[in-house]
Formats: C-alpha cells, structure tokens, sequence
C-alpha cells in the first residue's frame, strides 16, 4: 500500500514537471496536474507517466486555445521546411557540427542552474517540453514524436533548436563571459 | 575535437537542466490530496499495490471469465476471425495527442457510475472522525463498479477549491451543498452524501451511525436500477 502511495506520489511530481516545463509558471503546472490528475479519474485511466503526459499536455493546448493564445506555432524549421524522418541522419550530423563550431573554443562554465531559469523563459512551449522529455526523462525523439503526436524529425529540430537558444541566452547573461 | 567540446557542453548543460527541474516540485499538500483522490478511486487496486481481499475476490472471478472468454475465441482466431481487434488493441495505450492547431477540443471522456458516495470532510470538524470508518466500510462493501466514491476535503481554502473542482468535474456540485449564498455552495463537513447524478438528486444523507440502517437501504435499493442501466 504504501509503496503504491509513493509511485502515485512520484507520478504527480514527474507530472508537475513535465507541466511546468510547459508552462515555465508554478502555479498554472500545478493547476494543469490538477486537471489531468481529474481526467484521469473519470476516465479510471491507466496511471502511468505516460498517459499524464498526453493528459497534461492536452489540457496545456485546450488552455491555449481558450486564452486565445498561439502557443504552438506551425511545426516547421527556421527556413520554412517542415523536417520528417527523411534525411534526419544526415540533419543530425549537420546538427552536431554546427553545434561544434558554435562552441568551439569556448568552456562549461558559464552554465549554471540559476541562470536557466531565464534563459529557459526565451523557449517555446514545445521546445521547453521535448528539451525535457529527452534530458530529464530520458525518451528518444521516435519515443517522443509517438507520445505528443509529433514526426521523429520535428522533435530532433526543436531539441535541436532549443538547445541552441539556450546556448545563446546563456552567453548573454551579464557577467557570463568570463 | 570540436565536436568533443560540444559533446561536454551539451552534457553538462542536460545535466545542469536534469538538476533545474529535479528542484521543481508540487506543494507537498497538493501531492498528498491527489495520491488520496487516486486511492479512493481505486487507484491502489491491481497493479498498483496491495489489493484488498474483496478486489482480490472480484478480480479472480474476472480472471476466471476472461480465461474462458480466452479459450472460447482461440479456434475462431486461428480460423481467421480477427475483426476490430488491431483497433481495439492500439485504443488501449494512450489518448490520442491533440493537434495543436485545428479543429475544438474533443468532449472529455463521461464517467459511467450514476451513483456518487461522497463524503464532505475537514480536519478541525469533530463530527469528521466518527464518519470516517462508516465511510471505510461503505467503500469496503459498494465502492465497486456501480458506485463512485469520493472524498471532499474543505479543510483549508486550498483543499476546498480542489473539492470544489472535483465535484464540478463529477456534476454534482448542486448536491454537496446545504445551501446557497449568492454563487457561493455552503458545505457542511462530516456527512456522506448517496447522489444520483442522471437525476441531481441527493437520495441520502448520512451524519451518524443512526441514520446508517436507512442510508443503506436506500443505497442497495439504488443499486439494482444502477446496473441495470449500464447493461442498457
């Protein structure tokens, strides 16, 4: 019984982080648990991380929806081509030698967990939520695309793309360089 | 070697991202209400933990059945007969994911038991204590299929308004209340309630172990016309 008690509990703590990945405000994560956590009930769901996921998320688009808010921009690249699984091999090889020539010659020690907070607020919705999905709770891209319903090659983009904007608001932060 | 350095980089700012939202974490009281609410929505029931010995009961009758249902449909299996089955299989694991532009919400998924046992409850209500084993042996003994059973704990402004959520999500916020004062519902902590949500109607109420003998015939009067809708 107990031990049970402590999965339903870590369940509701890995929800509200994926939620506030979303939301990046600690209030409206909680309330977004909340909901799901309801939706679940009535449906006598299956309690799995899984499931509050896509309920959580869910629940995040309706939200958008009804504040009028154009949260989740049309799932396609900078240069206007929306990415697939075609040619996503050589897209992440394109992927990690930018990255390197980014960071060449630069070092690690302007990372630090305080001055994510900001740099994370510069995200989108999305890229904050696949950018968790894939470091925090460890899935692939294919894994990813299958839970928010997502192609394989847009969740490598927006992984992609984030991790390279928060590089960027990294570097900016004053007293950063060093 | 450049692509080495990224490969630091980027490790140790997965790292640094691992750490930022291992630090995020829900209200302690928020965690513990929900975990409640999952337990007495059967949440706890197999698979999640140690069954009681009715649920034990009941899903070994159910295995029995399905083993049979199981044994019955092989020969029509192996002779090709294999209709919805892929749909219903792929149904099963996860809600669809909504398209983040388009057409409206789809309607959330209805709850099926008509019949609601809920209990109002709030720590600092000294009549609360004595309804709590009433309402463990009435969930022991109806909190089934046919029956939803939940708690409302208005404890704390916060608690309230999470109860409040929870009653509107189930439809009968019009039935928990004793009265009404301008858009605010008075709830009266430390009483069980028997609702019928088709209808809105409270059937029973029940604050002490006096008032249990009729509570109770009502309720398994109650029960009968429950199952026979939902075999309808």
């Amino acid at each position: 019984m107990s031990r049970s008690r402590e999965e339903l509990a870590d369940l509701v703590r890995r929800g509200y982080r994926f939620a506030y990945s979303l939301t990046h405000e600690s209030a409206r994560a909680d309330d977004l648990v909340q909901d799901a956590w309801l939706a679940i009930l009535r449906a006598r769901g299956p309690w799995t991380i899984e499931y509050l996921i896509v309920a959580i998320r869910n629940r995040f688009v309706d939200q958008c929806r009804r504040e009028g808010l154009v949260r989740f921009s049309p799932l396609q690249s900078e240069d206007g081509q929306v990415p697939d699984d075609a040619g996503t091999a050589s897209a992440m090889d394109a992927m990690v030698a930018a990255e390197a020539e980014d960071s060449s010659g630069s070092d690690d020690s302007w990372i630090d967990v305080e001055m994510l907070e900001p740099a994370l607020a510069t995200l989108r919705a999305e890229e904050r939520a696949v950018l968790y999905l894939a470091v925090v709770e460890e899935r692939s891209a294919s894994a990813i695309g299958e839970l928010l319903g997502w192609p394989r090659g847009t969740v490598l983009s927006l992984i992609h793309r984030a991790r390279g904007k928060l590089r960027a608001s990294l570097r900016c932060e004053p007293g950063a360089r060093t | 070697m450049r692509a080495g350095s990224a490969d630091v980089i980027r490790k140790r700012l997965e790292e640094k991202l691992a750490e930022y939202y291992g630090q995020k974490s829900p209200p302690q009281s928020s965690v513990e209400r929900l975990v409640r609410d999952a337990c007495d929505a059967g949440a706890t029931a197999p698979g999640h933990g140690s069954p009681s010995r009715a649920a034990s009961a009941r899903f070994g009758v159910v295995g029995l059945v399905a083993a049979f249902a199981l044994l019955a449909a092989l020969p029509a299996y192996y002779m090709g007969v294999r209709a919805g089955r892929d749909g219903a299989a792929s149904a099963s694991a996860l809600p669809p994911a909504k398209p983040a532009t388009g057409s409206a919400p789809a309607a959330p998924p209805t709850l099926k038991p008509r019949l609601v046992l809920a209990r109002i409850h709030a720590d600092w209500c000294p009549r609360s204590p004595t309804i709590a084993p009433l309402f463990q042996e009435l969930l022991d003994r109806y909190g089934n299929d046919a029956v939803m059973v939940v708690t409302l704990d208005i404890t704390s402004p916060q608690t309230r308004r999470q109860a409040m959520l929870l009653a509107d999500s189930l439809g009968i916020v019009g039935q928990i209340g004793i009265a009404y004062d301008g858009d605010m519902v008075k709830l009266e902590p430390g009483m069980i309630r028997l609702i019928d949500r088709d209808k809105h109607d409270v059937m029973a109420t029940l604050r002490s172990v006096d008032e249990r003998p009729d509570f109770e015939r009502t309720l398994a009067l109650a029960l009968p016309s429950q199952s026979d809708s939902d075999m309808r």
